[in-house]
């Protein structure tokens, strides 16, 4: 075994190289997806052209191999999220992933959170007001990190390239995954909700006032606050919901905010931001 | 600031108040497990105690190290993360620097038989002479029982234990959660960093951190 993993090193990995540089190159060269080890990758947009001034919205889309997930931004016990490092013309400039819900993955003593299937990490693009007539190109290189049963890293350069025209753009054959996005992306929290969380010994209290729900699940947008592989209990009270998170080992100091998302049992999710208070 | 168990530790010791001194004792020790937590490893506490058995059949517990800092490293041979740090030459480099100063490194494998990273004995052996890794022993633990018992999340995960057997640092190995072998350079090591503050009496800056890596290989 040892030797079969020195053989491993020297020759597989070259030519595992050598096979991601002829994605590279040729998912450089047409523009659609790159097939990659165990997923497909592709940079789309949400239309065909650009609108000077008007935001561009582009997005990763993931097509993961049946068993295999990559990472939400922050990614649980293991694993790392998805990378992204833009070449965009002048006065253009990129936004943040714009992260879905994530699931809950794993068993045991290690869970993760991120994406199986599918899934686009859709991305907003200023423009400038103006652009001179022709071609924009929008070039993004990406890294991730796959995983089953074990994890294989990979990346790819892709590049998009889009007529501008100041008018406002037909929607592309992309679009419909944008408008799925932007339906289950998490919302800001209602108003009539209040949310805070009580830090007790061992764990916080996250109650959620003026919402009638069975299920939730909290999702940490910091790692080694709460025990992701605890179990959530929830208690439902005469107009309040409590969810109650195990405070992680490595967590040595109380945080002033609890902040993620909130996925209920409709389905929605939403972002919140909980003051913590201490115990009285 | 009062726990809900100090309060009812007080209100107990309140009605316990006319009590013979014995019965307040029981009620005491009553109390008091009830606040003790699952025994698990948290900085700034002690260590739990293990024994455990090398690649060379030599059982080890961590009390047989009182008087030492102990390392204690999660491996698999098979992920990237763990690749970086080997194929770079960084963990030998650091199972070296350390151990010539006293400390007791031990690789801990936890991967179940059939999972990524599982050795053999022998085979495990083979690649430590092949990678020319330095720790004190490589620990085999295919049932998980170490892994459990601190709660080891990934390969690599690294705690260190100080001489007076209290768990100092728990976390990644350094500040480049990446596989890219150049992260290795210019990345700072949270491992050399707390063994260097404590030796040097000063107080450990990074005490935790979110350790990085592949899943660690446990039995379902």
């Amino acid at each position: 075994m040892a030797l079969a993993h020195s053989s491993y090193q020297t020759v597989i990995v070259p030519i595992r190289l050598a096979i991601t540089f002829i994605m590279l190159a040729i998912a450089s060269a047409r523009g659609g997806p790159a097939e990659l080890q165990h997923l497909k990758i592709e940079l789309v947009s949400d239309t065909k052209s650009v609108d000077p001034g008007r935001p561009l919205w582009v997005g990763l889309h993931f097509d993961i191999e049946k068993g295999w997930h990559i990472y939400w931004r922050n990614p649980g016990d293991s694993g790392e999220p998805p990378r992204v490092r833009w070449s965009l013309p002048d006065g253009f400039h990129a936004g943040e992933i714009e992260w879905p819900a994530p699931a809950r993955l794993g068993s045991g003593s290690v869970i993760d959170y991120g994406y199986e299937e599918s899934v686009l990490l859709p991305v907003e693009i200023e423009t400038p007001e103006s652009l001179a007539p022709g071609r924009v190109t929008i070039s993004a290189d990406v890294s991730w990190l796959v995983c089953k049963d074990i994890c294989v890293p990979g990346k790819a350069g892709m590049t998009l390239s889009l007529l501008m025209q100041p008018t406002p753009g037909s929607v592309s054959e992309s679009h419909v995954l944008f408008q799925s996005a932007k339906l289950h992306a998490p919302k800001p929290i209602p108003t009539a909700w209040k949310v805070s969380a009580l830090a007790e010994k061992d764990s916080f209290v996250l109650t959620i006032y003026g919402n009638h729900v069975r299920k939730a699940s909290f999702f940490p947008l910091e790692p080694d606050q709460i025990d992701n592989a605890a179990a959530q209990t929830i208690t439902i009270l005469p107009g309040e919901v409590r969810l109650t998170l195990k405070k992680a080992d490595r967590l040595l100091k109380t945080p002033t905010t609890l902040d993620g998302v909130l996925e209920l049992s409709s389905g929605q999710a939403y972002n919140v931001s909980a003051p913590v208070q201490l115990p009285r | 600031m009062r726990s809900p168990e100090q309060k009812s530790l007080d209100a107990a010791l309140q009605e316990a108040g006319h009590m013979k001194k014995l019965g307040v004792w029981i009620v005491l020790a009553v109390s008091v497990a009830l606040v003790v937590p699952a025994w698990a490893a948290r900085v700034g506490e002690k260590a739990p105690d293990f024994t455990a058995t090398d690649s060379n059949g030599v059982q080890h517990t961590l009390s047989q190290y009182a008087g030492k800092y102990v390392v204690l490293e999660w491996h698999n041979n098979g992920c990237p993360y763990v690749r970086k740090q080997y194929n770079s030459g960084n963990m030998q480099k650091l199972q070296k620097q350390w151990t010539s100063r006293g400390v007791i490194w031990l690789t801990v494998i936890s991967s179940a038989p059939g999972k990524q990273g599982y050795v053999t004995a022998s085979e495990e052996n083979d690649y430590l002479k092949q990678m020319n890794a330095a720790p004190t022993a490589a620990i085999l633990d295919p049932t998980g029982k170490l892994g459990h018992l601190y709660d080891a999340k990934t390969s690599p995960h690294m705690f260190i234990i100080d001489p007076s057997g209290t768990l100092i640092y728990d976390g990644a190995i350094d500040d480049q959660p990446t596989p890219d072998p150049a992260s290795v350079n210019g990345a700072t090591n949270f491992v050399s960093q707390a063994l260097t503050e404590a030796m040097a009496g000063k107080p450990v800056g990074v005490q935790t951190s979110r350790p990085y890596g592949c899943s660690v290989k446990y039995a379902n």
